[in-house]
């Protein structure tokens, strides 16, 4: 009996330990047409940031720790991540995440066979330059941005949107 | 001494595609095709081919008449509901990820990648040449058990050819996602057996992307590419040059140590056997030209192609494209450049008198075009091809121009934007201007599409 209680004992160790890991995973929502509204719905009255990136991206990975920093610092501002890569990147794109603590926050990627037709519908004037962040204040109001942002950026458009 | 049967086969004419009513047909023909004699490291070989079926387009064009002169073309320019007939192909893959396309001596060589199942996760390579403008295509021969592919529009695998010799190098899966070093593989049979060969870049270390490949006049292979030894998103720009037909390679050397870390590089080289790179430099974001008149020894910056002064800290996943106006006009140069200058955004035509030392106003091609590829066939007869962004996907349009680029002809679609078709190149030869492309048409997995366009 005692040793049955072990292995019990020892199973709910083993799953407290894994189960944040796999936490960390996250959940890739798949973008097809249709998405971004969607997502202005589902921010309705709020404002939030809508941040496309790509692992071919190098300037976005750079771009991440930073991300991270602003979304801790700012709980206000809901803070969504769309790559635009295709499935056979999820591996790579949870790791990524994970290793940025970005993995729990609403994240999407890009999962219709026309990618171009989902960059046109998010923005027409968008050609497809990453880092692209939109801020949009709780009207849906939006400002879209190409490059990497420095906190100051962030903060001025946090102020922006939030007033 | 053997003879090796080619196999001509209808794996284009399996796949074609017809959008318009005014495409006369496909027929079989039985064109000589060239024996190729060939003096390797083993022995003489002598191919003889046996040809099979072939698919020959004749196309009755769809598109309007010519209009003159524009500079910022408006969307009744471009508008054209119909388009032409064109052939495409998975190469006998699943579908097709990357491909490169190269002429040498008048023969088109293209490698393509892609999976060979759709639950496949390596890519495999294959290649084909065709010795007729783009009619008709030799059986595509499968590159061996060489380490997979990352490459992808955009970071394509490269191709160069001198007469017998062909290289192909492409990225290769390295430790961290989306980053790996070189592979390199030779042949020298026409294509129809390879081998691996050294890297160009001084080791495996790190990221090494957006590759070019050309084969000067002495059959000197010179390869670019952009490094990233620390992995930390901080390119340079790299050259080697091999004179054993990419072989082995001569120190690596890097020409720009700041560069944009997600750009294609592209060579030219000029009637006068001087090297060119067009690259997209850091500060600003414009594209820059580099050149060498002695074998890629020295190189010195030469110009900025279209000064935007585009301040960006970040991926525009675009280069350029280079093209000389042939012999009757050595020092005329022509180049594609792509900006996202804010309110200037898109892909200009600019044209250079003076081998790149100064350059034209730069005039914009269609309303939202990214990728673009050029030719000159000669001083005045330009051709350009790009993609350009529409509510339902990509579509590729061409242009050309009778006046060295001062004006251009309305311009006209290729694809339908469903097809979401993307990075296309344009090649001319002796038998005529060819378009090739990538397209995904809904449910059907990516092949590489090709037309024939009148000159």
């Amino acid at each position: 009996m005692p040793r049955r209680i072990l292995i019990i004992c020892h199973f709910i160790l083993l799953c407290a330990v894994a189960l944040p890991s796999h936490a960390e995973q996250g959940t890739l929502k798949p973008f097809i047409p249709g998405s971004y509204k969607q997502l202005e719905d589902s921010n309705a009255n709020k404002p939030f940031m809508l941040v496309i990136w790509s692992i071919t991206c190098s300037s976005c990975l750079k771009d991440m720790a930073l991300l991270n920093k602003m979304h801790k610092a700012n709980p206000n501002i809901n803070m969504v991540m769309l790559a635009t890569d295709d499935s056979s990147a999820t591996e790579q794109i949870q790791q990524i995440l994970a290793k940025n603590e970005l993995s729990g926050i609403e994240n999407w990627l890009f999962a219709d066979e026309n990618p171009q037709k989902l960059r046109y519908e998010i923005d027409p004037k968008w050609y497809g330059e990453l880092p692209r962040t939109y801020f949009l204040n709780k009207k849906h109001d939006r400002e879209g941005i190409s490059g990497v942002l420095s906190q100051e950026d962030y903060e001025a458009f946090f102020k922006k949107i939030l007033d | 001494m053997f003879s090796t049967a080619i196999s001509y086969v209808d794996w284009v004419s399996g796949s074609l595609t017809q959008h318009c009513q005014k495409v006369v047909g496909l027929r079989c023909t039985n064109p000589t095709y060239n024996d190729f004699s060939c003096v390797g490291v083993q022995s003489i070989r002598t191919l003889s081919a046996t040809l099979l079926c072939l698919a020959t387009l004749t196309i009755n064009g769809c598109s309007s008449g010519p209009l003159l002169g524009i500079v910022e073309p408006t969307k009744e320019t471009v508008e054209s509901t119909t388009v032409a007939a064109y052939a495409k192909s998975t190469f006998g893959l699943y579908d097709i990820t990357t491909f490169d396309v190269y002429v040498d001596d008048d023969i088109i060589h293209v490698i393509a990648g892609g999976k060979v199942s759709a639950k496949d996760k390596q890519v495999k390579l294959r290649y084909t040449r065709s010795e007729d403008g783009g009619r008709n295509w030799l059986a595509p021969v499968t590159l061996g058990d060489f380490p997979t592919t990352i490459a992808s529009r955009g970071n394509d695998i490269q191709l160069a050819a001198k007469g017998n010799h062909l290289l192909a190098v492409w990225q290769t899966k390295g430790e961290l996602p989306g980053m790996g070093p070189m592979v390199s593989a030779y042949s020298e049979d026409y294509g129809f057996t390879w081998k691996q060969s050294a890297n160009p870049a001084a080791n495996n270390a790190g990221d090494q992307s957006h590759i070019d490949l050309i084969a000067d006049r002495h059959g000197h292979f010179h390869a670019v590419w952009l490094e990233d030894p620390e992995e930390n998103g901080y390119q340079s720009l790299r050259y080697a040059r091999s004179v054993d037909w990419g072989k082995h390679w001569g120190l690596a050397a890097t020409l720009d140590d700041s560069t944009c870390s997600c750009c294609w590089n592209s060579f030219a080289l000029s009637p006068e056997n001087e090297l060119n790179i067009l690259y997209r430099d850091m500060k600003p974001r414009d594209m820059s030209l580099l050149q060498s008149s002695d074998d890629g020894k020295t190189w010195r910056h030469v110009s900025t192609v279209g000064e935007f002064g585009w301040k960006f800290d970040g991926c525009p996943h675009v280069g350029g494209s280079l093209a000389y106006a042939r012999h009757d006009n050595p020092a005329q140069l022509h180049s594609l450049v792509w900006t996202g200058t804010e309110g200037k955004s898109g892909l200009y035509h600019l044209s250079s008198k003076n081998n790149g030392a100064n350059w034209s106003i730069p005039k914009k091609l269609g309303n939202t075009a990214i990728h673009g590829d050029i030719v000159a066939l000669d001083s005045d007869n330009i051709v350009v091809l790009w993609d350009e962004m529409e509510p339902d996907g990509a579509s590729i349009f061409y242009a050309k121009s009778k006046d060295g680029g001062t004006t251009w002809l309305t311009a006209t679609r290729l694809t339908t934007a469903s097809n979401a078709a993307t990075h296309p190149r344009l090649i001319a030869t002796g038998h005529g201007l060819l378009a090739l492309w990538t397209e995904k048409p809904s449910k059907q997995p990516a092949q590489l599409a090709w037309q024939l366009l009148e000159k």
